[in-house]
């Protein structure tokens, strides 16, 4: 009688499968360029003793750094802002297939 | 013999209760396939507008650093000119300084020239001469204000002035 019920029990194990399931994947990256997030740089150091002509130069320095340091801001900016109109794109998708599955469920 | 009988039976029914119980379960596993299935279908779809987004991204994100790279390039290129030209007109200073003193000996020499014809003019050309002294004297005081800014770039910045800026 063991021998049945154990017969038994083997084959209905048999019916029993690993179903896979899909993984879960990372969140999107949005990585820009080591360039563009670069810290600016420090201002000018003044020597005791500047001259006029020196401050001149020494003001030149600085904007031209001022100017590199906004062109990487707005670059970045528009880095963000990309990455953003993508995510959104693909976030809208997601709700949409979302959607469409909730609605076949319910039917 | 009996129990081989028995054995047969139990067999039979084990059988029967087994495949009974599989296709009653069945119903609800096939169901419960379909809509696994519809998920993985659907994880699939999902990962597939993943990777085309994080694609987008990437796309996007090069063509920005390129775009940024370029700008960079003509940023410093600028800078480089500009660096140069202030180096030349801050060197130059000494030479237009000796200029703008050659300058004014000529004015000088041209208000001696006037101040002798003075003596001997009449009251007209005296006017004339007059008004002449005066033009001089207006560039003078416009020579002499270049001649000062000049002579400033070589000037120290007063320590009181610029002390909270050293470091």
């Amino acid at each position: 009688m063991k021998r049945t019920v154990a017969g038994v029990a083997a084959a209905a194990l048999c019916g029993c499968t690993t179903m896979v399931v899909p993984e879960v994947k990372e969140a999107l990256k949005c990585e820009p360029s080591d360039a563009m997030l670069a810290a600016c740089g420090s201002p000018s150091s003044i020597k005791d003793g500047v001259t006029f002509g020196e401050m001149i130069e020494v003001s030149g320095r600085d904007r031209d750094a001022l100017k590199e340091c906004a062109l990487k801001q707005q670059a970045l900016a528009q880095s963000i802002a990309a990455c953003n109109e993508r995510i959104e794109k693909y976030n809208a998708a997601i709700r949409e297939m979302n959607a469409r599955n909730r609605d076949a469920a319910k039917q | 013999m009996l129990d081989k009988v028995k054995l047969v039976i139990a067999g039979v029914i084990g059988a029967v209760l087994f495949g009974g119980g599989y296709s009653f379960g069945a119903r609800k596993v096939d169901a419960l396939e379909a809509q696994i299935e519809e998920l993985k279908k659907t994880g699939d779809s999902a990962e597939a507008r993943r990777k085309q987004a994080q694609a987008d991204i990437d796309k996007a994100l090069k063509d920005q650093a390129a775009e940024h790279a370029k700008a960079m390039e003509a940023l410093k290129a600028e800078s480089g000119r500009r660096e140069k030209d202030l180096g030349d007109a801050l060197a130059g200073a000494n030479a237009r300084n000796t200029d703008l003193q050659s300058k004014l000996k000529a004015n000088e020499a041209q208000r001696a020239k006037l101040q002798a014809a003075m003596a001997t003019a009449s009251d007209a050309q005296r006017r004339t001469l007059q008004g002449q002294l005066q033009v001089l004297s207006a560039e003078d005081t416009k020579l002499l204000a270049q001649l000062d800014a000049n002579k400033c770039l070589a000037l120290a910045v007063p320590t009181t002035v610029i002390g909270p800026l050293v470091k």
